[in-house]
């Protein structure tokens, strides 16, 4: 039995590795055990660090420190990650708690825990920390972009508008930090090689930018692991091919598997004692050395006209920002959702004593539609609109800043599924007593999300006994790449999936496109589609010469791989065993995505989701009764793959909605909830009935026609949710996540209604 | 003393802060059951004792108070136990670490009964943490699981 | 790091600790909080300390009893759905089947700063200060603190038994067996926080005993930030009796907001002689509440309180009424 994905039997019989789960007879050897240790507090200079202890342990074998740790080289961080702006154990100044201050190294995981639990710290304490928002006042600073959002964009005269509007709305929105947290803490394993270079086994996301941060850090070039075309123009030095990153399963991602820092951490300390390392994360390192979603405040006010129309959207984010380049681009989509006359994007950006912040599913932008999504509620309100009808009249035919026509858009079909799913039009009054007595709410929101292509270059080689075998270093982090690649794969050859090898490992080979932001399968497959389309034309180039083919003398054309053969445009078909047999194997490389994507369509993905909530009028205790996204996905390569990956992450938002948030103590600026018990994500419990529907699958601008789909779903849940609760109690959802504290600051002035209610 | 993991038995470990799990997979490279938090916070560790399902990375291996049944424990003669059959099917797992655990108290929640209503198996099932979010999934085949038992004692 | 030694027998010398389902302990030896130099396994004592047991009308429940053994007992469904609600509602199934009732009783704070094992922490290392006063005390308590400490009481269990006015008995490491009120077990902090119970070194648990069941409506609300798998942010244990439509009888605890299961005396005997409506639930709650000490960020949590206890009044009531009303197989 297979299941839906190639892996599968491997995961349920508990076979699938991660690089902690790597033993002896897989890696070779038995690498020593490295664990953190981290500063408790968020300021100041470690002035030393007592060792002697954990290394008079039996089995310790090294403390590494900054005063002992190897040099590392400037990295130039393509993802915007901590070792960009600062690298691991390389100085005595501590920038954030929970930093790491040393590395201890034994023969086992326990002698290793006593060593961390040994070691000594005297740290000079600095000036209070700054961690959030709230005490950041000196700290903003306007910014032109926020990462890869644009940090101001106009259009028109907003504020003008926004003074002559009809109706207007003025609210500011809070969103809490918190964590990816997926359920593999992580773990890296470094060898060096006798020829200098270092073999490294990690789950990652984005190989070759992770491959090429470390090339660097240890002085093998920034050309290592480059894409071949681009190697081949810049490259500086022959060290090329000196990183070996082998990538394996991924225990969930989200944004982040493993630290960027464990990347360099596990070589320093391999170097240091010469012998093999494995550097575990504990679930507590997770939340201080691996990113986080940062903390946002918007201020959203909105001007409409009496029919709905949106005259004017002034969006104004703070931003916290870590120890990484990195800034959450709250602007980048906003503009988008809705066709408006006028609109004024103006961030700040506050750069805070915390971790690198990061990429999380939905960066940015399920902060700025949870906004802009509640502010459509409060005008559908004003102007006592429906708040589905008041999305439909503002529905941007066109891009609503380029004015560029859509490359494709099923916003307004996947309304009408999601609507007639969850019966929108006969849904009862919001705060109806539902049978056992708990209060009716139902809400609903709007979902983008950027379509983006990577670059790619994919090596494809068929082989002469008619197999085909890809090199990509691609990730399976969960989301069915593999799987999907596959059988994508299949289809452009025309060879039966059994046919189809794809190496994963590879390194220099391909540079794949990371698995980051939904776009993932899509650039990636690209490259592949160009490598097959290279090779059946060199093989069609052959087939015209040959004359005892039937392609001999037939004019050019567009060849293809359908059912084991080689056809051409008017028909002429031979056999590909019979030509691989008479030319040998044929390989190519492709390469897709130069691009980014840019073309004179805009492309992004939509989604709409509705929420039924029942909310106890007493305890204020929320349940999801029923949640359905309605997304447009393009087109939908395996269906349960899917489904999913909609689900999990419509389940994200509602954890995003519900509970996700990460604390602060302000004095010594260290997480203080950083453990799953207390930094809660959902549990099965949270799920009710869930609903994913994909619409616009027949919609084929692009060669491939696929869209992302597992960042959009993550997107217009929070803001579904929060309206729900609105439309139930009357009460107004302004901070994410809405525990009970927000529910009763919501609900606070409207209590005797509530309570009558309920009493009846 | 000896600890019975798999029906085969094994000196427990002179160091006794060793956890079972730790045990399991540092010692004797059963690697099938995985460490998500180390804390009893995410049920990757999901194995059981007598039957019964427990966290092995709270329960120290020097006191295990029974025969300790894993993912590596469940497959008979190579076949794949209904529940792993199920998940397949039903697709309940995505990135596939806390599956092993998942199973593990799959298992154990049909055998305690815990399988009356879809409400019902989400409660009990709650105590396996899966960020993937495979939750739907993991209800389905846990119910087809449960028909499909019925089934064939009927 | 020395090795802690096992022992299968006897009693725990000075510096070491019993060890029963060790959910508790191996965690917070993994923490460096509990750093024992032995264990006393109880495994080889699990057959004569566990088992539910008919009592004079109650039950007697041995401290070696899991959660999970005790949630399944048909007796604790039917008699005393308070505690059977606190199980059902605790930890996760896995965790219900390791824990024993006795530990559980001894669960410790899930106070960040007790845990982080380095904050200054008077329950910790006495002495040294309280980093929750001032710091992330949104799941700390607001009943029962001091200016020493205000790290709450985390368990579910031991709410039911205080609200049921449950015993227990206890044996000292001479074998001397007392028996003491759960409500008697738990020490507000004062002035030492690290002294959390009147438990001698040495002493165990070796048995609950329930009280016979004379409530006619009774049950727990636990409310949380998630609907599963999460400590309380507040919850209710409540019992009531009724004289026709007036209530006769009540007993009400906190628990999640309070330093220990925090008893409600005063705001039982406002309810003596009322009619329940949800109004005078209310208004309960909010009297159970009177004695709160909220931080600035902890404003909210005396609402919260006052609802769980409010909500926890109306569900005991209307358990009472409809009861009356059709059902006879209730007690």
């Amino acid at each position: 039995m297979r299941g839906h994905r190639i892996e599968g039997a491997d995961k349920v019989r508990g076979r699938a590795l991660f690089v902690d789960d790597l033993r002896d007879s897989d890696l070779g050897f038995v690498p020593l055990i490295a664990l953190a240790v981290t500063t408790p507090v968020g300021s100041g200079t470690v002035r030393a660090i007592r060792s002697a202890d954990a290394l008079a342990i039996p089995g310790v074998r090294a403390v590494i420190t900054h005063e002992n740790a190897p040099r590392l080289r400037k990295v130039i961080s393509l993802s915007m990650s901590e070792p960009g702006t600062r690298l691991p154990l390389q100085s005595a100044r501590i920038d954030y708690a929970g930093q790491i201050v040393a590395l201890v190294i034994a023969d086992t995981l326990q002698a290793a825990r006593d060593g961390v639990a040994s070691v000594g710290l005297e740290i000079d304490a600095g000036s209070a920390p700054v961690v959030i928002l709230a005490d950041a006042k000196a700290r903003l600073k306007s910014v032109k972009r926020a990462g890869i959002g644009p940090g101001r964009s106009r259009k028109g005269d907003a504020d003008a508008a926004l003074a002559g509007a009809a109706v207007t709305t003025d609210d500011t929105f809070h969103n809490a930090a918190h964590h990816q947290n997926p359920i593999e803490p992580g773990a890296v394993v470094a060898r060096w090689d006798p020829d200098g270079g270092v073999t490294v086994h990690a789950a990652v996301q984005w190989h070759h930018v992770d491959t090429m941060m470390i090339g660097q850090a240890f002085g093998f070039g920034w050309s290592d692991g480059l894409p071949g075309f681009l190697n081949r123009v810049l490259r500086k030095n022959r060290s090329e091919g000196k990183v070996r990153l082998n990538n394996h399963f991924s225990g969930g991602a989200f944004g982040r598997n493993i630290s960027y820092q464990a990347l360099l951490l596990a070589p320093m300390a391999a170097k240091v004692v010469g012998a093999p390392v494995k550097f575990i994360h504990t679930r507590r390192d997770t939340f201080s050395l691996m990113s986080h979603r940062s903390e946002a405040r918007q201020r959203l006010r909105l001007g409409g006209a009496a029919d709905g129309r949106l005259a004017a959207i002034v969006l104004e984010p703070d931003i916290a920002k870590g120890a990484a380049a990195f800034v959450e681009p709250v602007g980048e989509m906003p503009m988008q959702l809705y066709a408006h006359k006028t609109h004024r994007l103006t961030s700040q950006v506050a750069s805070l004593d915390l971790p690198g912040a990061g990429w999380m599913r939905g960066p940015g932008v399920a902060y700025a539609i949870f906004a802009l999504e509640q502010g459509m509620d409060r005008l559908a309100a004003e102007l006592r609109m429906d708040p589905l009808d008041i999305r439909l009249i503002n529905h941007a035919d066109v891009h609503p800043v380029s004015t560029k026509p859509w490359e494709a858009k099923a916003l307004r079909e996947a309304y009408d599924a999601g609507a007639a799913a969850i019966g929108w039009r006969d849904r009862p009054k919001g705060g109806t007593m539902r049978p056992d007595g708990r209060l009716t709410g139902y809400g609903m929101a709007s979902a983008i999300d950027l379509g983006r292509q990577f670059p790619a270059t994919a090596h494809v080689t068929l082989t002469a006994d008619a197999r085909v075998d890809v090199s990509l270093a691609v990730s399976e982090m969960g989301q069915g790449l593999l799987t999907g690649l596959t059988g994508l794969i299949s289809e452009m050859t025309g060879l039966p999936t059994d046919r189809v090898e794809l190496r994963r490992s590879a390194t220099t080979e391909s540079y794949a496109a990371g698995s980051i932001g939904s776009t993932g399968t899509y650039s990636n497959a690209a490259a592949i589609l160009d490598a097959v389309q290279r090779i059946t034309a060199g093989l069609l180039v052959k087939a015209r010469k040959d004359r005892a083919s039937p392609f001999y003398g037939r004019p050019s054309g567009l060849a293809r791989l359908m059912s084991d053969h080689l056809v051409l445009g008017d028909g002429t078909r031979a056999p590909l065993a019979d030509l691989l047999a008479r030319y040998g194997a044929q390989s190519a490389s492709g390469r897709a995505g130069l691009t980014f994507g840019a073309s004179a369509k805009a492309k992004a993905s939509f989604g709409a989701v509705f929420c039924e909530m029942a909310v106890d009028a007493v305890t204020l205790d929320i349940e999801v009764v029923r949640l359905i996204g309605a997304y447009d996905c393009g087109r939908v390569l395996q269906p349960a793959i899917a489904q999913a990956q909609l689900r999990g992450a419509m389940i994200m938002g509602l954890g995003q909605a519900l509970m996700e948030e990460t604390r602060l103590d302000r004095r010594t600026g260290a997480w203080t909830n950083a453990e799953l018990g207390e930094a809660l994500i959902p549990t099965q419990a949270d799920v009710g009935h869930l609903e994913a529907i994909t619409v616009g699958a027949l919609s084929g601008a692009n060669p491939l026609n696929f869209k992302g789909i597992a960042e959009t779903a993550i997107v217009g849940v929070a803001p579904a949710i929060a309206s729900a609760f609105a439309d139930a109690t009357g009460g107004q959802i302004r901070s994410l996540p809405m525990t009970h504290k927000e529910r009763l600051r919501a609900v606070r002035d409207l209590e005797p209604t509530t309570l009558k209610e309920s009493a009846e | 003393m000896m600890l019975t993991i798999n029906g085969t038995d094994h000196p427990i470990p002179d160091d006794i802060r060793r956890t079972l799990l730790d045990f399991m997979r540092e010692d004797l490279g059963l690697v099938g059951t995985k460490k998500g938090c180390d804390h009893g916070q995410c049920g990757a560790c999901t194995v059981h004792v007598d039957g019964r399902r427990i966290l092995s990375c709270l329960q120290l291996a020097a006191t295990v108070p029974g025969a300790v049944t894993t993912i590596e424990g469940i497959v008979t003669e190579g076949d794949l136990h209904p529940m792993q059959a199920a998940f397949l099917e039903h697709d309940a797992y995505q990135c596939g670490y806390c599956t092993p655990g998942q199973i593990m108290s799959a298992i154990a929640c049909v055998n305690e009964g815990h399988i009356r209503s879809d409400r019902e198996i989400a409660e009990w099932m709650s105590g396996n943490l899966c960020r993937c979010a495979a939750y739907t999934q993991i209800r389905a085949a846990i119910r087809a699981c449960t028909l499909q038992t019925a089934e064939a004692s009927t | 790091m020395s090795r802690p030694i096992l022992h299968r027998q006897g009693a725990p010398a000075a510096a070491e600790s019993w060890i029963a389902g060790g959910t508790n302990l191996v965690d917070l030896m993994k923490l460096g909080i509990e750093q024992p130099a032995g264990l006393v396994d109880l495994g080889p004592r699990r057959a004569t300390l566990s088992g539910i047991a008919d009592a004079d009308g109650g039950l007697t429940l041995g401290a070696m009893t899991t959660l999970a053994e005790t949630e399944r007992d048909l007796r604790i469904q039917r008699d005393y759905p308070a505690v059977h609600l606190a199980l059902a509602l605790a930890a996760s199934p896995q965790i219900r089947e390791m824990a024993t009732l006795g530990g559980n009783l001894l669960q410790r704070t899930r106070c960040t700063y007790f845990r982080d094992g380095h904050s200054p922490c008077n329950k910790r290392a006495p002495g040294t200060g309280c980093s929750a006063i001032g710091g992330d005390d949104a799941a700390l308590a607001i009943l029962g603190t001091s200016e020493n400490c205000m790290a709450n009481y985390p368990g579910d269990l031991a709410v039911a038994l205080v609200m049921l006015g449950a015993d227990m008995s206890v044996e000292d490491r001479d074998g001397r067996r007392r028996r003491i009120a759960v409500q008697d077990l738990y020490r507000l902090p004062g002035a030492t926080p690290n002294h959390e119970t009147t438990l001698a070194h040495g002493d165990l648990i070796t048995a609950i005993h329930l009280p016979v069941p004379t409530w006619t409506g009774q049950t727990y609300v636990k409310l949380r930030d998630r609907a599963s798998y999460a400590f309380a942010s507040a919850s209710a244990a409540v019992a009531l009796e009724f004289d026709g439509s007036k209530v006769s009888s009540a007993r009400i605890t906190i628990g999640g907001l309070a330093t220990v299961p925090w008893r409600c005396a005063a705001a039982e005997g406002r309810l003596i002689g009322r009619v329940l409506d949800e109004r005078t639930a209310m208004e309960t709650g909010r009297a159970c509440l009177a004695e709160a000490t909220p931080s600035p960020t902890q404003d909210h949590k005396v609402e919260l309180g006052a609802r769980a206890v409010a909500k926890a009044l109306v569900v005991a009531s209307h358990m009472h009424f409809s009861i009356k009303a059709g059902h006879s197989d209730g007690p």
